[in-house]
């Protein structure tokens, strides 16, 4: 058997670190509007967006549902912006319980994709989008840190008990 | 097993970006003086040592050989990147090795973690190993930017060679 891992386990592990950030901007609301700057978000609140409306976007793309245009995604209150993860957890969800699904045919598209890129398989666009919002957390740990709020966030799939 | 990444996938990947940021600072040596801070290195010379050494001793442990010595990371960014490759050929002989036990428990000797949590697959230490760049990839690719220095770096696997 090839060794992998699995997408179910890289959701648990998006999970992990979802809950982690609520809980710890629920807890120290102040983080909220710290000037931030990655992916052009102006501050944590804004990159919150970006990383569970991101999340969203794709869960719908990936399962040919409508998408939820940017422009009406919730720009706050900190619940409604991790509403925009658990409705994205939940699509992703479906997506593998679905025993129809052709995991490995380049049938995703999505609106941005320029015309010389190739429609990513449902597999990598879920792996894509799962790993984007890791990247974009080990990124926003660094950025608290740095603005002097150490969060203790342990962001590595070894402290993870996604898998064994 | 249900739908996943290999391992092999994750190898690819993380080679492509370890190619992209060597060639980058190859380009940019300026760039390996920048402050750094992030896991206690000062610079993005010590952070790319962090990054290319831990991934090595990682492959060694797994594969159960020498463990490279802390005080043993060259200097030249050319012999860092020999870390990598090194690190590289180990993992690519695991994962041809039709008798490895990918799901088989590897104790590790580490002290910064409780004793009751030091055994992990094969599997997930791998995986841990190649993630752990890329998560650290994302935050150079900040910090150079912050600092001035947009590196055009496309990290997101979605942009990836490593898989359809």
């Amino acid at each position: 058997m090839t060794p992998a891992i699995t997408l179910e386990e890289l959701l648990t592990w998006n999970r992990e670190s979802s809950s982690f950030w609520k809980a710890h901007l629920d807890a120290n609301p102040a983080l909220l509007k710290l000037p931030c700057g990655i992916g052009g978000n102006a501050n944590v609140q804004a990159f919150l967006r970006h990383i569970w409306g991101a999340e969203l976007v794709w869960s719908q793309i990936i399962s040919g549902l409508p998408v939820t245009d940017y422009d009406v995604w919730p720009t706050g209150p900190l619940d409604a912006l991790y509403d925009l993860h658990l409705a994205g957890a939940q699509n992703f969800r479906d997506l593998l319980d679905n025993q129809s699904m052709s995991w490995d045919e380049r049938s995703v598209d999505y609106p941005w994709r320029r015309p010389e890129m190739q429609k990513p398989t449902p597999r990598k666009a879920l792996a894509h989008i799962l790993l984007h919002s890791q990247r974009h957390w080990a990124q926003l740990s660094t950025l608290v840190r740095k603005e002097g709020f150490p969060s203790g966030f342990l962001g590595d799939l070894l402290l993870s008990s996604a898998l064994e | 097993m249900s739908v996943g990444i290999a391992l092999a996938e994750l190898l690819a990947w993380n080679h492509e970006s370890a190619v992209f940021w060597k060639g980058h600072l190859d380009a940019n040596p300026a760039l390996l003086h920048v402050p750094c801070g992030i896991g206690g290195t000062a610079n993005v010379h010590e952070f790319a040592a962090h990054v290319w050494g831990v991934e090595l001793r990682w492959a060694q442990r797994v594969a159960g050989l020498p463990l490279l010595g802390k005080g043993d990371v060259p200097t030249e960014l050319e012999a860092l990147f020999g870390l990598h490759q090194e690190a590289v050929e180990i993992f690519q002989t695991l994962l041809d090795d039709p008798r490895q036990d990918w799901d088989g428990v590897f104790t590790l000797d580490l002290d910064w973690l409780p004793p009751q949590a030091r055994s992990f697959s094969h599997r997930k230490l791998v995986a841990h190993a190649l993630f752990h760049s890329q998560r650290h990839w994302a935050q150079l690719a900040t910090l150079v930017r912050a600092a001035g220095f947009p590196s055009e770096f496309k990290g997101d696997l979605l942009f990836s060679q490593a898989l359809a």
